[in-house]
C-alpha cells in the first residue's frame, strides 16, 4: 500500500455512524478525503465531503480514488468491496468488524485476482503522523518520529503509541491490522514495507493472543529483518477453558477455531525469543527496549 | 455456536444427506409410543462434548428398557446441561465409520475438506492422520471425490461419500458455517451412508442474517442482548479479589498479565468497545457502559479492588468523571471494593487536570486512587487487594 499526504481517500458508508465519526478523524487531521459513498443520497454532503450514490459517480466526479475507508454495516462489506474494486479502487481498509468470515474469503479471493490490498476487517486504519490518517486511529496519540508499529489489537495500539509519546519517541508508520481471524493483509504484508520505509529506524509488532494464527507472526519474524524488531504479546496469563478432547470433535475445531491451546500466546513468545526479536513482557519494557535501540543507533542522546 | 445433534440434523436432511429414522422425546412416557421399531439409540441432546462417556447415549431393546433409560438421560446434567429432549433414532449396521468435516482454515484464508476412518483418529498425532483438500476458487464436486479417493475409499462409497461432501459443503457456504462435521458417517456393505451424528456450529458473526438458525438456536434473545450490550465480562476467575474495568480487550489483557505477573489475582475484565460491526459509541453511551462495568462489579463480594484504565479523548473521560460524580452524590460508589483508576488520553495528561478548581475539590472527595502511571496502578491495585 502506499501513503502519501496528499492521496484521494472515498469513504465508503460515510453516513454510517463509523463513517461519520472516520470522516471527521480524517478530515479534522487534513486528510485529503474527497468523496463518501451513501446510496440515496448522492448529492448531498456531509461536513463539506460531496457524497454520491456508487463509488463509480465519486470516481467519474474526481477522477481517481487512491483509498477507499470502508464503513458500511458488516453483512454489507462484502458488496461495498466488489463495488470498490469493481470501479477501480486497489487500496481498502475495511473499519467495520464482525464481518462474516465467509464474506473476508470472497472479498480476499477477488484482490488477489485484480492485486487490490486489503487492511482489515476492524482495522482502526494507518497513520503516518503528522502527514495522514486513514482510518480511525485516535490521531493524538501519535506523533512523528522513526518508529514503525504494525498492530494486530484493537486501540492497545493507541495505548502504546501513547506510552511511547511519554518518552518522546515518535512513529514513521503505523498499521491497524484489526483482530478478525480471517483479515486481508498481516504481517507478512507490512514487515517489509517497515524495512523498507527509510524513516522507519526500529519496528514494534504487537499482539493479542486471542488473534488468529499466530504462525504468520513468526514466519514473517522468521525471514531476515535489517531492522530491529521489539514484540510485545499481551494476553499471556489468560485463563483458558479446559480444552475438549472428545476424539475427532477436536480436529475440526483445531482448523476452525484461532485460539486453541496450541496457539497459546506463551508459545509465541517462545518462538519469538529463539528469533533476534527482543521480547517485551509489558508496555512500558516496549518503551525502554525501543529506548536502547535507538541510543545504540545513535539516533537517541 | 454449536447447534444440538437433531438440529445439525435436521439441516443434513434438508439438503440431502441421509440420517437414521428418528423421534424428539420430551418425557419418558412418549417412549411408549414410539413409530420406530427396536433395536433404537437414545441420545441426550445437550451441547457438551463427551456424551457417551458421561452416560448420556443408551442403547435399547425394548419399551421397558427405553422407559428406563429415557429417565436416566433426562436427569443426568452433561458438565452441567440438562437435555430438554432426547433423540430417539433407529440402529443402523455399518461396515465401516467415517469422519467428514468442512471448515475454515484460517491460515490458508480458504475452506478445506477433512476426512478420515474414524479408527485412525484415535489416539495421538490424530491430526496427522486427517486428510485434507484445499478449495481454490469455487467448489466443485471433483474436491469431495479428491478426498474420498485420499481417504482410501473404493466402488460405490467413492460416489456415496463425496456426494455427503458436496452438500455439507453447500450448507456450510448457504448457512456461512463455522464447520459442518459428520462423525461418524456410517458406511454399509452395499456403499450406502448415513449419518449417524453430526454437530454444526455456526458463526456468530453471520447468524443474524439466517433467520432459520437463530430460530433453531433459540438464541434470539441471547444474541440481541448481547448487540446492546456496549461491554461485557470476559476471563472470570472464581479465587480473584481485582476486576479489571477498561475500554479495550487489549489493554484489559495487559492488565491481566501485569496482575499476574506480580502476584496479583484478578478475577474478570469487563471491557467496553469490543467489536460491534459499525457501531461507534458516544461520550455518554462510552460513561455509561463504564458505569454498567463499574456496578457489576461492585456486585461481586470476593472483588476487593477495581482497577480502572481508560484512555480516550478528554470529552470521552469527561463524561466519564461526570458520571462517577453523579454515582457518588447518589451513594452508588461504596467503600468497597477499593477503586483505583488511571485515565489517559488525548490532548492532556488527565481529564482531571482540565477540569475547573471546583471540580477538583469534587474529584478529591471521591473514593478512588488515582494514577498516572500504568505499572504503579498494577502495583497499587495489587497492594489494596
Amino acid at each position: 500500500m502506499i501513503f502519501t499526504p496528499h492521496q484521494t481517500v472515498l469513504v465508503q458508508g460515510i453516513l454510517t455512524p463509523l463513517g461519520r465519526d472516520c470522516a471527521e478523524r480524517m478530515k479534522a487531521y487534513g486528510t485529503n478525503v474527497i468523496a463518501g459513498t451513501s446510496a440515496g443520497w448522492g448529492g448531498e454532503t456531509f461536513q463539506e465531503i460531496p457524497i454520491y450514490h456508487l463509488v463509480e459517480d465519486a470516481i467519474a466526479a474526481s477522477s481517481e480514488i487512491a483509498t477507499s475507508v470502508i464503513c458500511v454495516p458488516p453483512y454489507e462489506v462484502l458488496d461495498a468491496v466488489l463495488e470498490a474494486i469493481a470501479a477501480g479502487v486497489r487500496q481498502l481498509i475495511i473499519c467495520t468488524c464482525s464481518v462474516p468470515p465467509v464474506d473476508m474469503l470472497r472479498a480476499i479471493e477477488r484482490a488477489r485476482c485484480v492485486d487490490a490490498l486489503i487492511l482489515g476487517p476492524g482495522s482502526a486504519g494507518v497513520i503516518l503522523p503528522g502527514e495522514v490518517l486513514i482510518g480511525t486511529l485516535s490521531s493524538s496519540c501519535y506523533h512523528p518520529g522513526n518508529v514503525g508499529i504494525i498492530a494486530r489489537t484493537d486501540n492497545l495500539m493507541d495505548a502504546i503509541a501513547w506510552e511511547l509519546a511519554q518518552a518522546k519517541l515518535g512513529q514513521s508508520l503505523a498499521i491497524n491490522l484489526g483482530t478478525a481471524a480471517i483479515v486481508g493483509s498481516g504481517f507478512q504484508e507490512w514487515l517489509p514495507i517497515l524495512e523498507r520505509d527509510k524513516r522507519t529506524e526500529a519496528i514494534v509488532v504487537l499482539d493479542l493472543d486471542a488473534s488468529g494464527n499466530s504462525a504468520d507472526l513468526l514466519e514473517a519474524l522468521g525471514a531476515e529483518l535489517q531492522k530491529p524488531v521489539v514484540a510485545f504479546i499481551a494476553g499471556t496469563h489468560l485463563p483458558y477453558p479446559e480444552s475438549h478432547s472428545d476424539g475427532a470433535f477436536i480436529l475440526a475445531d483445531y482448523l476452525a477455531r484461532s485460539a486453541l491451546s496450541s496457539n497459546r500466546a506463551e508459545a509465541k513468545v517462545t518462538a519469538l525469543k529463539k528469533g533476534k526479536v527482543t521480547v517485551a513482557n509489558r508496555p512500558s519494557q516496549v518503551v525502554s527496549c525501543i529506548k536502547k535501540i535507538l541510543r545504540k543507533k545513535g539516533d537517541l542522546s | 455456536m454449536d447447534l444440538l445433534e437433531y438440529q445439525a440434523k435436521e439441516l443434513f436432511r434438508e439438503v440431502g444427506i441421509p440420517v437414521p429414522p428418528s423421534q424428539y422425546i420430551n418425557d419418558p412416557r412418549q417412549m411408549r409410543q414410539l413409530a420406530l421399531s427396536y433395536p433404537l439409540v437414545l441420545k441426550s441432546q445437550v451441547r457438551a462434548v463427551g456424551r457417551a462417556r458421561a452416560g448420556g447415549i443408551h442403547f435399547v431393546e425394548n419399551t421397558i428398557d427405553a422407559i428406563a433409560a429415557a429417565r436416566a438421560i433426562f436427569s443426568l446434567p452433561i458438565r452441567g446441561q440438562f437435555p430438554r429432549l432426547l433423540l430417539a433414532e433407529a440402529r443402523y449396521p455399518v461396515q465401516q465409520e467415517l469422519f467428514l468435516a468442512v471448515a475454515i482454515d484460517y491460515r490458508l484464508q480458504r475452506p478445506v475438506l477433512l476426512g478420515a476412518a474414524a479408527q485412525d483418529l484415535k489416539g495421538k498425532g490424530a491430526s496427522k492422520r486427517l486428510k485434507k483438500v484445499t478449495i481454490d476458487g469455487d467448489f466443485s464436486p471433483f474436491y469431495a471425490r479428491r478426498l474420498a479417493l485420499a481417504m482410501g475409499l473404493q466402488k460405490e462409497a467413492i460416489a456415496a461419500v463425496s456426494g455427503a461432501i458436496a452438500k455439507m459443503y453447500y450448507l456450510w457456504e448457504s448457512k456461512d458455517l463455522d464447520c459442518v462435521e459428520i462423525n461418524p458417517l456410517g458406511l454399509n456393505e452395499g456403499g450406502e451412508i448415513m449419518a449417524l451424528d453430526g454437530k454444526i456450529t455456526v458463526n456468530d458473526e453471520a447468524i443474524a442474517r439466517h433467520p432459520e438458525l437463530l430460530a433453531l438456536a433459540e438464541a434470539v434473545q441471547e444474541t440481541e442482548e448481547k448487540a446492546a450490550a456496549a461491554g461485557s465480562l470476559h476471563w472470570f476467575e472464581k479465587g480473584g479479589k481485582i476486576g479489571i474495568l477498561c475500554n479495550s480487550l487489549g489493554a484489559g489483557m495487559v492488565l491481566w498479565d501485569l496482575l499476574q505477573q506480580h502476584k496479583g489475582k484478578p478475577a474478570g475484565c469487563w471491557a467496553i468497545g469490543a467489536a460491534t460491526g459499525d457501531r461507534v459509541l458516544d461520550p455518554r453511551e462510552f460513561a455509561g457502559a463504564i458505569a454498567t462495568g463499574l456496578m457489576q462489579l461492585q456486585e461481586n463480594p470476593k472483588i476487593e479492588v477495581i482497577l480502572i484504565d481508560l484512555l480516550a479523548s478528554t470529552v470521552f473521560l469527561d463524561a466519564f468523571v461526570d458520571r462517577l460524580l453523579e454515582l457518588h452524590s447518589s451513594n452508588e460508589l461504596g467503600a468497597r471494593p477499593r477503586l483505583v483508576a488511571r485515565l489517559v488520553g488525548e490532548n492532556a495528561a488527565s481529564a482531571i487536570a482540565k477540569r475547573s478548581r471546583n471540580d477538583i475539590a469534587r474529584l478529591e472527595s471521591l473514593p478512588i486512587i488515582w494514577e498516572e502511571d500504568l505499572d504503579e496502578a498494577v502495583a497499587r491495585a495489587i497492594s489494596l487487594s
